[in-house]
Order: structure tokens, then C-alpha cells, then sequence
């Protein structure tokens, strides 16, 4: 990295780290303090989002599994709304990506809409449940399960090229396969999956989850596609990320008939945590320091266990 | 005496035009579009190529054009492609980045080989739609009327209901310069 | 192995159909969305909610909010579409409904080439995803 990125990324860093330390601050203070103007939440939640986007990106960890934990734990707004804005963020990241997933045929449609179909009405289960549940018992859930990603996040693996001795029944009779170029290995690689029933099963519960906690489920995905299943890594992520569109549109619907969306939290949000990914983008070409991803991990194992604290004491 | 020639009499004929078919590899239309600027044996490069390649169908009539333009936004988007390709692959690129993949991200590749990648698609994809043709005893004045009514830099001769050669804005342009010369 | 004449790198006409309806419906999303937006907060509508009050709603559970407030939930949004506030929902259903016009717009390509089984799966998925947009399944507290 040269010495213009040196500087551009110690400035950043510096930035970010002075921001997150003073942001449950300037929250608590708001909370005391009450009297604010209108647009002083919304605008620290597009400067909150704006970070996390950006975070999000250097880190690889989703932006849709970063807001609601981060938000609900350090923004006066209720998990309710918090977790109706955080399925039209992960919604709106989604369906930025896909159409370019799509047409490189990097996700795969013929993959995607059986699993889709499982993890969608899953979802509706799952914000039903959510919403019904006192909100203490999902602010302990959603903590629990937050630090279940973090430590998946960090002892998961990846298998860029899986081996898939044969595809199974279910996966050929749906015609599930396709093929795709690795420059790496400069050659065409047809893939194929396995366990699909198996898989299938796993989804009900990521769709579970991803409507009861307004979570992005690009987490559990993933893994499930690349190592359960065996597809490629490069279709499973692009797969996964498209899949999160259909699946937070179930869930997102659910929510936004409850209410629990209030545009001017909206907005800012989508707005930033977008910015954020491209200006991300950007300075990945730079350079990815390796302590970013532990330091999201941490952030967010934090954020979980203040979800803990506050379902368990309220 | 020049503008009342006919397209015929100006044209450059389709055999001495770069042409590919349209099922072939962008890598394969550039390979011979390079062909008209450069010589075989010396491999000493001119400006006086042609700035474009025909592209043709099975049945050698004419299907579609390709051009400077087109070929360098379809080789490298992320310098030549308008806003939209850019923001869609800004978004392609987030998606592997937050998965902790970013290295699979096309973007990552070395430029050399997204260029390789890119030259992969058929022509066919990617070529821009002919804007206008002309018969090849129509009048220059016709063909220059066309070439900007259309807005466009070449035009296909077609002779017989086939294609014959072509006239570009070059060849009007000397036409329109002989008439200066004559005066003199 | 699979029989591998019938697989292409190329993306299926069906998977193009589908990203340009996504690619279309989100760029329309946004931009309705902006539009509303800069509405709202410029007050140049009056919203149902005063800018300053809303921060009293947020921090209570939505069925709380929506008894305060005095806001029927679900798609009675459509008849308040005159408030600053409220009309930010047409681009917010817009980018929560895209999906579903992808999905119907597949089905017809999937019957013509002859995949039924997608074409049931796919209609399935758009019923499902037509009853949670439908405000006929609620959860509640």
C-alpha cells in the first residue's frame, strides 16, 4: 500500500476508533437528555451505518448481521423497529447485488429457488414467533445467538473447490448443477451439490432466525451451502446473497404490517450502511488489515453481550 | 465532380474490411480489428487501420458493428462502463467482501486477467445495432446526408441485397476536400 | 456425471429475466424513496407524525406506538399517503415487493420451456411471499 493509503487508513482507522468510543456516549447522553433535535438520531444513525458499512466490508462480516445487535444495544429505538429497519438494510444490500450476481451467473437461480422457498416461510415463522415473544426473551436469544456467530465467524471454514463425489437425488432431479470459470486455476469448474434434503432442513431453521432477529443470515448460508452442500464457494456466497432478498422480503413484509417501520429510521440507515459498502469497496483495493476483522468480531460479541445484559436485566 | 459519385466508386470494399462472425470471442474480433493496423510479418503498427469490425452471421449477411468504444467498455468496465456498471459490480464486490471472500471477487483480479476474462464473451452480446446502410449506387450526397441524420461514422454498402463494402466519414470527408482542390 | 452438453457458463434466460426486473424495481425503489424522503424531512409534506415526536415513539414496543400515535398497522399506510411521513412507504413496499414481481415474471418463461416443477415452485414462492405483503398473517404481542 502505498503512502497516500498508509495515511488514508490511519486516518479512517482513527476516526472509526474515536466514533465508537464516543457513540454509546453521545447515545446515553441522548437518552438522558431527550431534548434533541429531530434529526440529531437520524443523523447519527447515517453516520453509524455509514462506519458499519464500511466496517462491514474490510471485516467480512454481513452489515445485515452488524445492525441489529450494534443498534439495538446502543440506540434509545426499540427492538421492534430496530429489527424491521435491519431487514430492509440486509433487503437493500441484497438486491444491490443480485442483479450483477445473477447475470455473471455467479448465483444460481436453479439453487436458489428451492432453498428460497423453504427459507422464506421460515422467515414468517420466525417474525411471527419474534414478535409475539416478550421482548426480553428475544433480547436474550438475539444475544445468544449473536455470540454463536461470533465464534462460528471465527472456527468457520471455507472450501473454495469442494469435493462432491456425487450429486444426490434431490439436487439432479431438480437440475441443480452448473459451471463456472476460476481464473485462479484458469479453467472452466463444474460444480454440483449434495445433502440437499439435509440442507433444505438447515434452512428452516436460518429462515427462523433471520425473521425472529431481523438478521442478514449470510452467516449461516454460506456454510451451509459450501460445506454442507458442497457447492463452490464463489456460487455460495454470490447464491447466499441473493437468497437474502427473497428471504428478508418474506420476513420484511411481516414487520412492515406490524409497523415496525418508521421511515425516518429507514432511510438513514439504507442510505449509509450503502455508502458505506462502496467507500469500502474502495479501500479494500488498498489494503485489508487483518485486526479489522477481529476487531468487528469483537464489536459485535460485545453488542451481543449487552443484548444478554439488557433482556436479563432489563 | 466529387459528391455526385456514387458509394460504389468510394467504398472500401468488403474484402479489404475486417469482418468476424458473430458467434466469435471478443478476443477474436480485436485480434483481426488489430489486423488492419498492423502488418503481419514486421508487426509495425500504423494509424491507418480501420476503426471498426463487421460483425456477420452464418449467412454472411450483416448482423451487427463493434467499435473502439464498445470493445473497451466490454474489456474494461471499470475504467469505460457508464455509472450503472459500475455501481452493479460495486454492489457484486460487497456481496464477497462481507462473506470474508474478497479474493474471489472478479474486481481483485489482476488487470491483465479481467481483460482476458472480459474478451471472452461472443461478439454477438456485445455489438452495437447497424444505425443505417446505403446502396452502393446511391449518391455520396445520400450517403453523407445518412452518415449524420444517423449519427453514425460508417456505412455499410449493400449491393444486390448483400453486403458490398463499406464508406466511411473519411472517405466523405476527402470527396468533400477534393471539391477545395479542384477549385485550385 | 452430469450431462454436461446441456450446461453453460452463460447465465439461463430465466436468471436474466429475473435480474433485470430486480435491477429495475430497486433502481425505482431508491429513487421513489429518496424523492419521499427529501419530502419529508424538508417538510415540504406535512408528515401525520411532527418531526419532533417521533423519537417519543421509538423507544416503545410497536403495538404501544401504534395505540399512541394512532396508526393502524398493516396496509393502511396507502390511505395516509398524503402525510410527509407515510409516503416514504411507497418506495419501502416498492423495494419489499420487487421479488415478487421476479417471481411472476419467471413463471411464464419456466412453463414455456417446459420446467414445471420450477414453475409450481416459483408460484409458490410468490403466493407466500403475496400472503406476508398481504397483512393476513400477523404476529402480535
Amino acid at each position: 500500500m502505498g503512502k497516500n493509503g498508509r495515511y488514508a487508513m490511519g486516518l479512517f482507522l482513527c476516526c472509526t476508533a474515536i466514533l465508537l468510543t464516543a457513540a454509546p456516549a453521545i447515545a446515553q447522553n441522548g437518552i438522558d437528555n431527550g431534548g434533541h433535535s429531530w434529526w440529531f438520531w437520524p443523523l447519527l444513525l447515517f453516520i453509524v451505518t455509514f462506519v458499519m458499512g464500511i466496517l462491514a466490508v474490510l471485516g467480512g462480516v454481513g452489515g445485515g448481521v452488524l445492525f441489529v445487535p450494534i443498534i439495538s444495544g446502543f440506540f434509545p429505538f426499540h427492538l421492534d423497529f430496530v429489527r424491521g429497519t435491519g431487514l430492509l438494510v440486509a433487503l437493500s444490500g441484497a438486491l444491490a447485488a443480485g442483479p450483477g450476481l445473477l447475470k455473471a451467473n455467479l448465483a444460481s437461480l436453479r439453487l436458489a429457488i428451492p432453498v428460497a422457498l423453504i427459507a422464506s416461510s421460515c422467515a414468517i415463522v420466525g417474525a411471527m414467533i419474534g414478535l409475539a415473544l416478550p421482548t426480553n426473551v428475544v433480547q436474550i436469544a438475539l444475544g445468544a445467538t449473536i455470540l454463536g456467530i461470533c465464534i462460528l465467524m471465527l472456527t468457520a471454514k471455507k472450501s473454495t473447490i469442494p469435493d462432491v463425489p456425487e450429486a444426490d437425488k434431490l439436487s439432479s432431479a431438480l437440475r441443480i448443477y452448473g459451471v463456472y470459470y476460476e481464473p485462479s486455476l484458469k479453467q472452466n469448474i463444474n460444480w454440483k451439490v449434495h445433502r440437499t434434503p439435509l440442507g433444505l432442513c438447515l434452512f428452516v431453521i436460518i429462515g427462523v432466525m433471520a425473521g425472529m432477529f431481523g438478521l442478514g443470515a449470510g452467516w449461516a448460508n454460506v456454510p451451509v451451502l459450501n460445506l454442507l452442500m458442497g457447492a463452490p464457494l464463489k456460487i455460495s456466497v454470490a447464491t447466499s446473497k441473493f437468497l437474502l432478498s427473497i428471504t428478508d422480503t418474506s420476513a420484511a413484509w411481516i414487520y412492515m404490517n406490524k409497523g415496525c417501520v418508521i421511515p425516518l429510521m429507514v432511510v438513514p440507515s439504507l442510505v449509509g450502511i450503502m455508502l458505506g459498502s462502496f467507500v469500502g469497496v474502495r479501500l479494500l483495493k488498498v489494503a485489508k488489515p487483518t485486526f479489522i476483522r477481529w476487531m468487528v468480531i469483537g464489536i459485535l460479541a460485545f453488542a451481543g453481550l449487552k443484548a444478554l445484559q439488557k433482556g436479563i436485566f432489563g | 465532380m466529387a459528391l455526385k459519385a456514387k458509394v460504389k466508386d468510394r467504398m472500401i470494399p468488403l474484402s479489404n474490411y475486417s469482418t468476424v462472425s458473430k458467434d466469435a470471442t471478443l478476443e477474436e474480433a480485436v485480434m483481426a480489428l488489430r489486423g488492419s493496423f498492423c502488418e503481419l510479418d514486421s508487426q509495425s503498427c500504423t494509424e491507418a487501420g480501420h476503426r471498426t469490425i463487421l460483425a456477420m452471421d452464418e449467412r454472411g449477411n450483416l448482423a451487427g458493428i463493434l467499435d473502439f468504444a464498445s470493445i473497451l467498455r466490454t474489456l474494461v468496465p471499470e475504467v469505460a462502463g457508464d455509472w450503472y456498471q459500475r455501481l452493479s459490480s460495486a454492489g457484486v464486490s460487497t456481496a464477497f467482501a462481507e462473506a470474508n471472500a474478497e479474493g474471489l471477487d472478479e474486481t481483485h483480479l489482476d488487470l491483465y486477467e479481467r481483460v482476458r476474462k472480459n474478451a471472452r464473451v461472443k461478439v454477438r452480446d456485445i455489438m452495437l445495432k447497424v444505425r443505417g446502410t446505403i446502396e452502393a449506387d446511391a449518391s455520396l450526397m445520400d450517403a453523407l446526408k445518412k452518415i449524420f441524420k444517423n449519427r453514425i461514422s460508417k456505412l455499410p454498402v449493400m449491393e444486390n441485397g448483400k453486403l458490398a463494402g463499406v464508406l466511411r466519414d473519411t472517405d466523405l470527408f476527402l470527396a468533400v476536400a477534393e471539391i477545395l482542390e479542384e477549385k485550385s | 456425471m452430469e450431462n454436461k452438453t446441456d450446461v453453460s457458463l452463460e447465465a439461463s434466460e430465466e436468471q436474466l429475466l429475473y435480474a433485470k426486473f430486480l435491477e429495475v424495481g430497486m433502481y425505482v425503489g431508491l429513487a421513489i424513496l429518496f424523492i419521499t424522503y427529501f419530502l419529508y424531512i424538508f417538510g415540504i409534506m406535512e408528515p401525520y407524525i411532527p418531526l419532533s415526536e417521533v423519537s417519543h415513539y421509538w423507544s416503545q414496543n410497536v403495538g404501544d406506538y401504534l395505540h399512541e400515535a394512532n396508526i393502524n398497522a398493516g396496509w393502511s399506510w396507502v390511505g395516509m399517503v398524503g402525510y410527509g411521513d407515510f409516503i416514504n412507504f411507497i418506495g419501502i413496499a416498492i423495494l419489499a415487493g420487487v421479488t415478487i414481481f421476479c417471481y411472476i415474471a419467471i413463471i411464464p418463461l419456466l412453463i414455456r420451456t417446459g420446467d414445471m416443477v420450477y414453475a409450481v415452485i416459483a408460484a409458490l414462492e410468490a403466493l407466500v411471499l403475496i400472503l406476508a405483503a398481504s397483512g393476513l398473517i400477523t404476529g402480535g404481542h
